[in-house]
Formats: structure tokens, sequence, C-alpha cells
């Protein structure tokens, strides 16, 4: 039998493959991670973007922390150093201001009226605060220094404030007293010319003061009150006081009257107080007698004075008409010279006077001159009536005994003068002690120093020479008197000299030529021609015209000057 | 006119300061807001990936779902051939044991039905081992699937996250600029503080 075999198929299946399953999860995964990859990186960039901006904000705060720091350490640095420098101006400034005020308001005070209650005011609104004004407004540009400014300013302001309110206090203070003392003073003349006034007066005082006091506008209280305590209870002493003078002035029992005022008044005067007054009312009398006297004598130099004035007048009058001093220009400025008393004037228009006439006899004069001499040299002598009778003894006419000659004169005015200077005295008495001790010496036995002797007169003259002449060489003329100097006077030759001179002068008379009279009696003058001599003027001058003299203009009568 | 003082100085530092530090805020908001705007877009760079990440499991999804009609087809093949082979080895039997004389019956019988056992075990075996197969793939499907659904939601959540972070970064700047509005005002106030007193 045919085998007929059958188609074996293989065992089939479909085998279904997971490759691209994985494939496409892995891909899935692959793709997630990427994109995770890339977002991570993008959210790094985020945190590091927003780490960067926290990093700016932070650089910018820190700049600007150090920047302004700087500018604020710098800025410190600058105001400290401007509020050094600004204060330090400002208070020399201030300190001058201070000064300038001060010294302003002195003198505002001290012109002002120390009633008006608004002198402090004015002075504040005038002078005070534009002056602080100033102050403050210049120079301080930083808040210290301004606040030091405004700090002192407000402090000077209440100083000034303080010190106007009270000078103006003090002031009112002083015027106050001023006004009561004015009072006072008028109470106490009441009480000193009337003493009975004195109970209504002490009654009023309080009142008085009360009034002035309380009247015025810039005292303070306390002022008020201390200068009502002190001038009430000053003005009342003063009243009793002057009312006991009063009374004891008029009281022919002093003491009594002051001891009834003592127990009357023990408030304001006491026992010691009123027997002073009594003593001083004797006194006081005895001063009126003595004001009384010196005015008396006073009055009585005034009228001298006057008399004196119109003396000089007269003698100008007088003096001018003379025809002797006329013409003389020495004479005219005597005469017009108003620095000289009347009686020096009147010695010098005579001495003129005297010049015209013939010099005196030498040893009249001698005599003369050692007689003022001694007067000059005793212990009590006045210089003034001395020289007076000097210039009596040069006025006198020549040949009269007591004149004196130009020389003396003009050597005893030099001796006059010498003696008001210490070392004219001291050598004056050097040689008055000089010639004391060697006037026997010289004059001999008889030499009496009241009389005097010609031989001391000639020696004296002698000494003034050698005095003059150490001088001259510049030596001290104490010299000439002191024993241990080459140049001393007691030398016993020039003793000899001085005390023979007069033997030989003596001598030399008798041998010289007897003087002749030409004019005496018997006498026969040939080839002499005398001439009438018109007395010379300045000017030829014509009756009836008008001339300047020293008394003003003055009309020549021919014969004398009559006013025009 | 008032003059110059340590706090005079100290309103020009204050301000100076309080000027750099306006600017520095502006800066920073500037530079945050942008780096917040920046981790928006990698948020939104990772949605995309989480988009792509789920296409991509969609398609495996598909894959896997194709994989379990193959292996049900693939079943179907293998059991045609299980039972042509069983229909062979049965009809060999009967033609044997009708070759042998042997009527169908007794032990012919009971190896006729073993033989007919045994067929059908196999195929129920097969059958089973396919449906085994096919839910594997199933589940695979399934899985990849849920993936790409969470990938998705994910992304949302990321693109909505994003956007808050776009929000935020223009609210850092608005507070950046008032901020340094602050400062500025600070600043000009403290130089109007040390030039006033000189203007008076």
């Amino acid at each position: 039998m045919a085998s007929i075999r059958t188609f074996e198929t293989p065992a089939l299946a479909l085998r279904p493959t997971e490759t691209g399953v994985e494939a496409t999860a892995a891909t899935a995964r692959r793709v997630g991670g990427f994109y995770n990859q890339q977002a991570s990186a993008l959210q790094q960039l985020g945190r590091d973007t927003e780490s960067l901006g926290s990093y700016v904000g932070g650089a910018y705060r820190e700049a600007g922390s150090k920047i302004g720091g700087g500018i604020t350490a710098a800025g410190d640095s600058y105001v400290n150093f401007m509020d050094h420098k600004e204060i330090s101006h400002g208070a020399a400034t201030f300190a001058e201001m201070q000064d300038n005020l001060t010294n302003k308001w002195n003198d505002f005070a001290k012109n002002s009226d120390p009633n008006d209650p608004s002198v402090a005011a004015k002075f504040r609104e005038t002078v005070l605060q534009p002056a602080l004004d100033n102050f403050t407004g210049g120079g301080f540009t930083t808040e210290k220094s301004q606040q030091w400014a405004e700090g002192h300013a407000a402090a000077l302001r209440e100083h000034m404030f303080q010190k106007t309110s009270a000078d103006m206090s003090t002031l009112a203070g002083v015027a106050v007293r001023q006004n009561v003392q004015k009072a006072a003073a008028h109470m106490s003349n009441t009480a000193l010319n009337d003493p009975s006034s004195v109970p209504f007066l002490l009654e009023s005082v309080d009142h008085s003061v009360g009034g002035i006091v309380g009247s015025s506008p810039n005292i303070s209280a306390v002022d008020a009150a201390r200068v009502n305590s002190e001038v009430s209870t000053s003005t009342k002493a003063a009243i009793v006081k002057y009312g006991a003078i009063g009374a004891i002035q008029k009281s022919g029992d002093p003491e009594r009257t002051a001891e009834e005022w003592t127990k009357k008044y023990p408030d304001y005067i006491d026992g010691a107080e009123a027997k002073t007054l009594a003593s001083n009312a004797r006194q006081q009398i005895r001063a009126r007698n003595y004001d009384y006297e010196t005015n008396r004598r006073r009055n009585k130099e005034i009228a001298q004075d006057k008399s004196t004035e119109a003396t000089n007048q007269y003698l100008i009058d007088v003096r001018s008409q003379d025809p002797r001093l006329a013409g003389d220009p020495t004479a005219k400025r005597i005469l017009n010279d108003t620095t000289l008393t009347k009686t020096d004037k009147n010695n010098l228009l005579n001495l003129v006077d005297r010049q015209l006439k013939p010099e005196t006899d030498a040893r009249l004069s001698q005599q003369t001159f050692v007689g003022l001499l001694r007067e000059m040299r005793a212990p009590d002598a006045d210089p003034e009536k001395v020289m007076q009778k000097a210039w009596d003894a040069r006025l006198l006419d020549p040949g009269k005994p007591g004149s004196m000659s130009e020389k003396d004169f003009n050597q005893f005015r030099a001796e006059v003068v010498a003696r008001k200077t210490p070392d004219g005295a001291a050598l004056e008495h050097d040689r008055g002690q000089f010639f004391k001790n060697y006037g026997t010496a010289i004059a001999g036995p008889s030499y009496t120093p009241a009389i005097g002797d010609p031989k001391v007169y000639n020696a004296e003259m002698d000494a003034r020479r050698v005095e003059a002449d150490l001088k001259k060489k510049g030596l001290d003329p104490h010299l000439a008197y002191d024993p241990a100097s080459p140049y001393f006077l007691g030398d016993p030759k020039r003793i000899a000299k001085w005390s023979s001179s007069m033997q030989q002068d003596l001598q030399e008379r008798a041998t010289a030529p007897k003087s002749v009279n030409l004019t005496g009696d018997g006498s026969q003058i040939t080839g002499i021609e005398t001439k009438e001599v018109p007395i010379s003027r300045d000017a030829p001058r014509t009756a009836g015209s008008t001339y300047m003299t020293p008394m003003g203009q003055m009309k020549w009568t021919g014969t004398g000057w009559v006013k025009p | 006119m008032a003059g110059i003082s340590t706090s005079t100085i100290g309103n020009v530092g204050g301000a100076v300061s309080d000027l750099f530090s306006g600017f520095g805020k502006l800066a920073e908001g500037d530079l945050k807001a942008k780096g917040l705007n920046i981790q928006a877009e990698g948020l939104r760079l990772k949605a995309k990936g989480d988009l792509a990440e789920a296409e991509n499991y969609d398609l495996a999804s598909g894959l896997a779902k194709e994989n379990k009609q193959f292996t049900e087809a693939s079943t179907a093949i293998q059991q045609s051939q299980l039972d042509r082979n069983n229909y062979l080895q049965i009809g060999g039997q009967r033609a044997d044991v009708a070759g042998a004389g042997f009527a169908e019956s007794g032990s012919a019988l009971d190896i006729l039905r073993d033989s007919a056992q045994q067929g059908a075990l196999a195929r129920a075996v097969l059958g089973q081992q396919g449906h085994i197969t096919e839910a594997g793939y199933q589940e695979q499907a399934d899985s990849f699937t849920t993936l790409a659904s969470a990938a998705r939601v994910t992304a949302a959540g990321e693109e909505k996250i994003a956007g808050e972070t776009d929000q935020l970064a223009a609210d850092t700047k608005d507070a950046a600029e008032l901020a340094a509005s602050g400062d500025f005002f600070s600043s000009a106030f403290k130089i109007g503080a040390a030039i006033l007193p000189f203007a008076l």
C-alpha cells in the first residue's frame, strides 16, 4: 500500500519582540532625561542669576555705604575744623564786642536821664541787639559754631539785660539820692537857720523820701528799700545835726545846748558828737572871725590892687608928659610894660631920670653898699624891703648920704639875685663868713662890721672878681674860701695887700692934683662954648595934632596931652 | 540761616548710601526676576521633556499592544497546528486499530480517548499560554500609557509652576522697585534735609 506522507509543518509561532518597546521606552526616558538635564542647567543659571542679583545688590549697597561713610567722615572732619576755626575767631570777636558794648553802655547811661525808664530798653534795641545780630550773623557757617555764637549771644544778652537794668537802678538810686540830698540839704539849711523847725522836718522826711523813691521808675525794689532806709536815716541825722549846730552856734552856752539836743534826739546825735559840735561851734566862731578878718584883708588887697592899677594909669599919664622921659624909648617901654608892678615901674622910671644925673661919691656908695649888705645878711632880712632900699639909695641925688653908685647898685642886685639860688646863697654865706673872720685883719682893730670899712668893701669886691675868675675857668668859686685851696683868699700876702691898699690910696690921693670946680666963684673958663640943647623926641610934634601914645590916641596941646 | 553740622554731612552720606542702595535693589530685583524667569523656562523645558517622554511612552504602549495582537495571532496559529497534529495522531490510531481489526472499543477506544484528551490538554495549555503572554503585553501597554499620562500631568504641573515662577519674578521685580523707590525717596529727603537749612 502506498504510503502517502503528509506535509508536516514545523511548529509555527509568532514571536513578538520587546526591542521596539524597550527602545521606545528607553528613548522616552532618555528624552526626558535630556530635557531634565537642560532644564536643570537652565534652573542653575536662574539660581546663579538670582545669586548674581543678590551679589550686585549687595555690592551697590556696600559701595553706597562706603561712599556715604567716606562723605560723612570727610564732612565731619571739615565741620570739626570749621567749628574750631569759627569758634576760635568768634571768641576773640566776642570779647571785643563785649568790651565795646560795655563801654557804649557806660557812655549811653552816663549821658542819659536816670529817671527815663526807656533808656535800657532803647540801648538794648538800638545798640545791643544789632551788635548781637551782627555777631551771630557773621562768619558762623557750622551748626555747632552757630550754636556757640547763639549761646554766647544769649548769655551776653542776658548779662547786658541784667547789667543795664541794675545800672539803671543804681543810677536811679544815685539820682534819688541826689534828689533826696538836695532836699536834705534844704532841710538841713532850714534846720541850721531855724533849729525850732527840726521836729516838723523830721516828720516830713519819710514822706518826702518815700515820694522821691516811689516815683522813680527805674529803681528796683531792693535799691528802693536800701535808699529809703539809708537816705531817710542819714537825712534825719543830718537835720538833727544841723539843727543842733544852728542852736549851738546861736547859743551863749554851746555845751549846755549840745547836752539838751543830745537828750532830745538820742537816736540821731550822741553826747560825744554834741560835745564835738559845741567845741566846733566855738572854733567856728573863731573861724568866722578869722574869715571876717581874711575877707577884710582881701577886700583891702582888692582895693589896693584897684588903687595900684589906677595909680599905674595915672603914672603913665603923668610920666608920659614928663619932658625928660618923653623922648626916651626905654622909658616908653617901661611905661607900657604891663608886667611891671607900679613900684618897679616907678623905680625904673626914676632910674632913667637918675641916669641923667652925675654919679654919686664912691665912698658914700661904699658905705651904703656895706650897710645894705649888712641888712641883707641879717637873719630876719626881707630881701624885698632891702632891695627897695637899694633902689631908693640908687635914686637919691648924687652926694646925698645913703646914695649909691650904679656899679654898687648893680652889684647889690646881683647879690640879691644870687641869694635866691641855693648856690648863690651858699657862696654868699661863705663869703660873709670869710670877711667876718678876716674883717679885723683887713680893716684893723677898729673894724666894726655894723659900720663897715672901705678896705673890707674893696676886699669883698676883689673876692667877687676872684669868684668870677674861678667860674670862668670852670672851677668851684667856693675854692676862694677853702683854706686847703691854692685859690684861698686868706693868703697873708693878699690880706696884707687888702689891709694896706687904703693907706696907699690915701697917699695916691694926697699926691694927685686937686679937683677944681669949674663953675665956682672966681673961676674963668676959656675955649669952651655952651649951647642950649633941646630935649630930643622921637619926632617933632605940632600943637593941635593927634598922635598914637601909650594911652591911645592923644592930642598934643604944645605943653601936654589931652584926649581928642 | 542754619549751618553745616555733622548731621548735615551725615544726611549727605546717607543720601548717597540710599541712592546706591536703591540702584542695588533695582539691579538685584531685576537679576532675581531674570533668574526666576530662567527657572520658569527650565520648568517649561522639563514639561516639554515630559511631554516628549509621554509621546514615546504612548508609542511603546502601542507597540506592546501590537505585541499582544501578535501573540493572539501566534496562539491561534499554534492551536491550529496542534489541532491538526491531534487529528493526524488520532486518525492514524484509528487506522491502525481498524487495520488490526480491532473494533473501536475497549482498549482501542481508551487509546483514542486518551489521545484526544492529551490533544485537548495541549491545546488548552497553548491557549492559556497565549492568554498569559497577551496579558503581559497588555500590562506593559497599560504601564506605558500610565507613564505617558503621568508625564503629561507632570508637564502640566511644571507649566503651571513655570507660570507661577514668572509671576514670582514679576512680583520680585515689583518689590525691588518698591524698595528702591523707598531708598530713592529716603535719599531725596536726606538731601532735602541737608539743603533745607541753607535755603531757609
